[in-house]
């Protein structure tokens, strides 16, 4: 009997797994089993419901302690331009027009996606983040030596950096108002919606309550809630009206 | 004398109760909305005004005259013998329901919620309410804070 391994065996073998990996494509799928901590806390915008009124804002000012902007939270010319979450705004309006209708307005809030597996986590090579089991991801400034690979690992461009701070700049997001979340309280822009456009609860019954909105309303809602694999899934997700 | 003023006092209270079986002097007209007014000023709700517009109870009153409704007694706590007469009279508040947001229950929209919701659903897009957050403030109620810069020149 021959020892080891043939060179005739040895490319059949490697045939065989070859062959085996390019006929099972869904083996690419693999990210949707990213589960994340079970019993994770989530929010869920539903886009339809917003009404741009910016309540959100204010109130993730205040319970941050953030400076004053420079246009004021009533002031619509703050739709003019695009924005996205700065060092002053963890969270952030914008304004798209209605193409069925011109008169009507779709609002989307953005901050801090709160990934299952967080790309910015991943690349920070300091592991200045982490991913509580709460939900939020949070930052930990005392670690950070600022090379903002955060920022670039984003895919949703979310971390902001400090840059006016010249002597400890430090890297800012949306915490989902962690030390409230503790205290069994909701997260303050969760708190101040008026239109419910923005939902608190575990992970897993959100994405239960937006299955439903979108059945129960198939007309309203696109058919997909944003954030359910995304990225791997996140803890705030999203739906949306049709277009 | 005695009897004459004993039967004015009997058709008197029956032609109230005529009316308010008819229900048009049940309804209440102008309601403050201030229970929860903290921020905003209370909002002055014309009930009346909203009754001719709107096309029944249900458009507001959501459980109402729905598959999904709750059964009767659920909102209007009478029992069966006064209900016919006096079920608006009796009709529940909705923060008996809707009090504060609980995680456990996401579908349950709290007090401010399940007010706004019912006002949005028409007047989403009067005023510029649903375009700009000025909107809020042209149509039901001002900032708290506004009202005070407002005052002191």
């Amino acid at each position: 009997m021959k020892k080891g391994l043939s060179r005739r065996d040895f490319l059949k073998l490697t045939g065989a797994i070859g062959g085996a990996l390019i006929l099972k494509p869904e083996t690419s799928l693999a990210y949707k089993e990213f589960s994340g901590w079970p019993d994770s806390f989530g929010c869920l915008t539903d886009l339809s419901e917003c009404v741009g009124c910016r309540s959100c804002e204010r109130a993730c000012n205040e319970a941050n302690a953030l400076p004053q902007p420079s246009i004021p939270f009533d002031d619509g010319s703050v739709f003019n331009h695009k924005r996205r979450p700065d060092a002053k705004a963890y969270t952030v309006v914008n304004r798209f027009e209605d193409p069925r209708d011109k008169n009507r307005f779709i609002f989307r809030k953005i901050q801090c996606n709160h990934c299952n597996e967080p790309a910015c986590a991943s690349a920070c090579p300091i592991h200045a983040y982490d991913k509580t089991p709460e939900g939020p991801v949070l930052y930990d400034s005392s670690k950070c030596f600022g090379c903002r690979y955060c920022m670039i690992a984003c895919p949703f461009y979310v971390p902001a950096y400090s840059y006016e701070s010249a002597l400890e700049p430090k890297i800012v997001k949306c915490i989902m108002c962690y030390p409230r979340i503790k205290a069994g309280r909701l997260p303050a822009c969760v708190e101040a919606c008026p239109a419910g456009a923005i939902t608190f609860g575990k992970r897993k019954d959100l994405i239960n309550l937006a299955r439903e909105k979108i059945m129960r309303n198939p007309q309203r809602y696109v058919n997909h809630i944003y954030g359910e694999h995304e990225a791997g899934g996140t803890s705030w997700i999203y739906i949306s009206c049709t277009i | 004398m005695k009897r004459l003023f004993l039967i004015s006092l009997l058709f008197l209270l029956s032609t109230l109760l005529f009316y308010q079986g008819a229900g048009s002097l049940l309804y209440p007209k102008m309601i403050v909305l201030n229970s929860i007014s903290d921020k905003y000023t209370p909002v002055k709700f014309d009930h009346g005004k909203h009754i001719q517009f709107s096309q029944g109870c249900s458009g507001c009153h959501h459980k109402h005259q729905k598959n999904e409704s709750l059964s009767c007694k659920d909102c209007h706590n009478v029992t069966p013998s006064l209900f016919k007469n006096s079920v608006h009279r009796n009709f529940m508040a909705c923060r008996n329901c809707h009090s504060q947001f609980n995680p456990e229950f996401p579908k349950m929209p709290d007090l401010k919620v399940a007010y706004h919701r019912a006002c949005f659903q028409c007047h989403r897009g009067m005023d510029s309410l649903g375009v700009e957050p000025k909107g809020c403030t042209q149509r039901c109620h001002t900032l708290k804070t506004q009202k005070a810069e407002r005052r002191s020149p």
